[in-house]
């Protein structure tokens, strides 16, 4: 069972926030958390071991399973700050408690899978408002949105955005190729080289990596910037980092496809979709950060 | 543990649990025939299959598929000109969207096959047995070529043209009845060169009234 682990660890990063400040008179005893504990393992185990597959069998979210280290990095990173917040419990937050049960029950009920995950968020948000208080909640926001990246998006609502990108990145490609010595013929997402057809089975997806390298870009922002508007701005660079790297995808295999060897080209093809998409993004991400350096050099000990 | 707050948050999460277990995770999937059973003559259509590529099959997931082509015969002795483009039926059946698998919406997947919808409409049709289908109809285009097109997503007995609606109507009658059993059902003809959209529209409504009222034994009511 290889992902009782992963589930554990989902489990007990939220817990983090419950139990890292200490000494304060408004605690609840350990067994109340624990209790807590319990209780939200019974409720999410199957949500959680359904997410847990899915990021490791659907490809373009394998990313998933950085995020909640990335989170409890977040926390641990905060300690200090949290130990520092006063602790006041309050009432204010058991309606979202309430609310997130109910969007819970709804997902599981109308089998939606996007619902019944984001109730965890909302839950421990609420949790963590009842008994903590609201400065707790502020200052762990950031790990709390940190959360959603980890929730596939739901399809339908989700190709509205990478579908045009998918169909400008094709575009982008099918006009540089014959600049490049290779004709082409494009309709839509499928590439019509002189020897093969690209992308004819992907044809209706959007850019499905889109989702990982804006998490990426999020992760990266983090480490490497120290104001979130410019942390803002390379999360939104991911968007067209990704069409870039699609375009290099689809240009790079249709110049193997011309001058090496059709049968290897598709091979790099898909190739291209993991590690190697991986690295291009990074470099790109990398570039446009020192692009921005050099046209706005960071101040120091400013915000 | 002597807050009042705590306690009601148990009592909540307990409740909810309680409310979860009593539900399992497995879906009630009516009995269905293989889509390959559709006949394979209408009238005057008389199929063949198009198999789909491993490739396209592994992309659209987990079901059961029809992809056929039906072709007029060389009907009514003499005149030529009633030679009529073969209609294309494709159906998607999806016995459990429990694993969060939905289905391609033509809207993406033409486009991304380098049609551009040229208009879109939003209507209805009896098909021969008097039942009301609500239905899209669309034109789509590729350079020269024009394609008169009807899909729409079939569901325990109820025909929607629209994604997001049959989308929530799946939720919706998942919490009823505890299924998600769904179909996207798609009519495509060529408008030919020589021939008005409105005879390219008959041609394709025709052939799905005619096809239409097999549907229940592939997609369950």
């Amino acid at each position: 069972m290889p992902y009782a682990v992963d589930l554990a660890a989902k489990e007990t990063n939220p817990e983090l926030p419950l139990t890292s400040p200490s000494g304060t008179t408004a605690r609840l005893g350990w067994l109340a958390y624990a209790s807590i504990a319990l209780l939200l393992v019974v409720l999410y185990y199957r949500v959680a071991i359904k997410l847990v597959y899915d990021w490791s069998t659907i490809p373009d979210y394998s990313h998933g399973f950085l995020v909640p280290f990335f989170a409890a990095f977040l926390i641990w990173d905060k300690r200090k700050v949290l130990q520092a917040t006063p602790i006041r419990q309050s009432w204010f937050g058991v309606p979202l408690v309430v609310f997130s049960i109910v969007v819970l029950i709804l997902g599981v009920y109308g089998v939606e899978l996007f619902t019944s995950r984001m109730s965890f968020i909302f839950l421990m948000t609420g949790l963590i408002w009842t008994f903590f208080g609201w400065a707790m909640v502020r200052a762990l926001r950031f790990p709390l949105l940190v959360l959603v990246l980890a929730v596939p998006f739901p399809a339908i609502l989700f190709n509205q955005i990478t579908f045009p990108l998918q169909l400008l990145a094709s575009r982008i490609a099918s006009e540089i190729l014959p600049l490049l010595g290779v004709p082409t013929l494009h309709e839509g997402n499928v590439i019509e080289l002189p020897v093969m057809k690209l992308e004819v089975a992907e044809a209706c997806s959007g850019i499905r990596s889109l989702m990982s390298l804006f998490t990426l870009a999020v992760f990266y922002g983090y480490f490497l910037e120290r104001t979130n508007r410019r942390r803002i701005l390379l999360a939104l660079a991911s968007i067209p980092i990704a069409v870039a790297a699609n375009v290099a995808r689809i240009v790079g295999t249709g110049l193997c496809v011309q001058y090496w060897d059709p049968e290897k080209a598709l091979g790099f093809f898909h190739e291209f979709s993991g590690w190697v998409m991986f690295v291009i993004s990074l470099a790109c991400l990398y570039l446009v950060h020192r692009a921005m350096q050099l046209i706005s050099p960071a101040k120091a000990q400013t915000t | 543990m002597r807050s009042p707050r705590f306690w009601l948050v148990i009592l909540l999460l307990a409740v909810t649990a309680f409310i979860l277990q009593s539900r399992g995770d497995t879906d009630r999937i009516p009995a269905s025939q293989p889509l390959s059973q559709m006949p394979e003559r209408f009238g005057d259509w008389s199929a063949q299959d198009v198999p789909l590529t491993d490739d396209t099959l592994a992309v659209l997931g987990k079901g059961d598929f029809l992809n056929r082509v039906y072709t007029g015969q060389p009907a009514a002795a003499g005149s030529p000109m009633t030679k009529a483009a073969p209609i294309s039926l494709f159906i998607g059946y999806f016995a459990s969207q429990r694993t969060g698998q939905t289905m391609h919406s033509p809207q993406n997947c033409l486009p991304g096959a380098g049609w551009t919808f040229d208009s879109q409409r939003y209507t209805s049709f009896q098909d021969i047995n008097g039942k009301q289908y609500k239905v899209g109809e669309y034109v789509i285009s590729n350079g020269d070529i024009k394609q008169f097109v009807i899909y729409w997503y079939q569901a325990h007995g109820r025909s929607i043209p629209n994604e997001y609606k049959a989308k929530l109507y799946m939720v919706a009658d998942a919490i009823r009845t505890n299924r998600t059993d769904g179909a996207l059902v798609r009519v495509i003809t060529q408008v030919l060169p020589w021939e008005s959209l409105d005879s390219a529209r008959d041609r394709a409504t025709q052939f799905t009234q005619q096809m239409a009222p097999n549907l229940p034994r592939f997609i369950p009511n």
